[in-house]
């Protein structure tokens, strides 16, 4: 499962969710400037607070990094 | 093998300088492309609010640049959001931009990649960077309610993000190295109306210690060199912009600063390659002389590969 933990003005979350889609791939879209669990569990798993964050089946990629998605996604 | 293509213009960068420079192109009937790696809108999209574009009093970052991007969609320009550019060839008779999947030969080539913010020069950014080290008060700033933050610089964008974070911080403290602010008068009004900002004056930060929280951190008078210590949960950082021209660096005219040197009708060294925008060598850096530049761009590009 893909999961994006993103804020709602974040200009690369917006980007980072587009280009999953472009590639129709599902995600799951959690908001961490509203929701504590998530955002504790995005802190946790990335160890910093900085938005966007990509989990791809457990792998934890920070910001919008598209060979970093690519690989992942291909797996 | 790499798909071929023939195009009039390649634009790369597709902030305000570039989607001007397509929109006159695209009425110009030229087959025309833009690259853009990071954020269409450029800047604009990473910023609070704008208040000096002609036309809005107040309108935010993000929908001015939704606004830019929809107007040039809605005339059928084309962006290409997603890829890299790999390698360029640039030359009076030929110029070849390549992305992964795609060699493109183009007449004309404007450069218009912009700017990218300046990171805080101390050792331990790398380490707390996204950490406790932030660049976009619209990205993380959420992420900071009821805390104490420290925003570093005092030009424009310094003081519009102060601005934009005391929705959420506790208290903001502006560590800045000049005993006045360069923002404009107007920003700086409004700022003030914020109670829980306070400014230290002269300073800069030498150190921010701590794993993953902040410790402390360390700021030096620039005049004193007397040396004090500030805590806060993240600090946001504004202190200035470095031009996004390795790409173009072995190619194309660029001054020591790393800025595209440019004649008047923003032509490089290189013929039909033109710069425009911030990433330009000129004075002046405003969303407004960025729309100048793709205007002035587009229009001699037309010009040149009309006259070819």
């Amino acid at each position: 499962m893909i999961k994006i933990y993103s804020t709602p003005t974040c200009p690369w979350c917006k980007k980072t969710k587009e280009y999953l889609k472009s590639k129709n791939i599902d995600f799951v879209d959690v908001n961490v400037a509203d929701d504590m669990k998530e955002r504790e569990e995005m802190r946790s798993l990335s160890k910093q607070s900085g938005v966007p964050v990509i989990n791809i089946d457990g792998n934890i990629i920070v910001g919008f990094n598209k060979a970093e998605i690519d690989k992942l996604i291909e797996k | 093998m790499k798909e071929e293509k023939q195009l009039d213009l390649v634009i790369i960068g597709a902030g305000p300088a570039g989607l001007t420079a397509a929109i006159y192109a695209i009425r110009a009937k030229l087959n025309t492309l833009v690259l853009e790696n990071e954020l269409v809108g450029g800047q604009i999209r990473e910023t609070y609010t704008v208040e000096n574009f002609p036309g809005f009093n107040v309108i935010s970052g993000a929908d001015l640049a939704d606004k830019m991007e929809e107007h040039a969609a809605s005339i059928g320009v084309n962006i290409d959001q997603f890829s890299n550019i790999e390698k360029i060839k640039l030359s009076d008779d030929e110029k070849i931009i390549e992305t992964e999947d795609v060699i493109y030969k183009v007449k004309a080539l404007i450069i218009a990649t912009g700017a990218k913010s300046r990171r805080l020069p101390i050792p331990e950014e790398e380490k707390l960077h996204g950490k406790v080290i932030h660049y976009c008060e619209l990205c993380d700033g959420a992420l900071y309610q009821g805390k104490d933050l420290v925003v570093v610089g005092g030009g424009n964008s310094a003081v519009e993000a102060a601005i934009f974070l005391t929705k959420y911080a506790r208290n903001i403290t502006i560590v800045h190295q000049f005993d006045y602010l360069q923002a404009q008068k107007y920003s700086q009004d409004e700022l003030f109306k914020h109670k829980n900002v306070k400014i230290i004056w002269d300073s800069e930060i030498r150190n921010i210690v701590g794993e993953n929280e902040i410790e402390k951190i360390v700021v030096e008078n620039v005049k004193t060199k007397q040396k004090t210590e500030l805590k806060a949960d993240g600090v946001f950082v504004y202190i200035g912009y470095e031009p996004k021209t390795e790409l173009f660096k072995d190619s194309i005219n660029i001054n020591k600063w790393g800025y595209i040197e440019t004649d008047e009708n923003m032509e490089t060294n290189i013929k039909g390659v033109f710069a425009a925008g911030d990433v330009r060598s000129k004075l002046i850096r405003q969303l407004t002389t960025a729309v100048n530049d793709g205007t002035v761009a587009a229009l001699m590009a037309e010009k040149y590969i009309g006259g070819k």
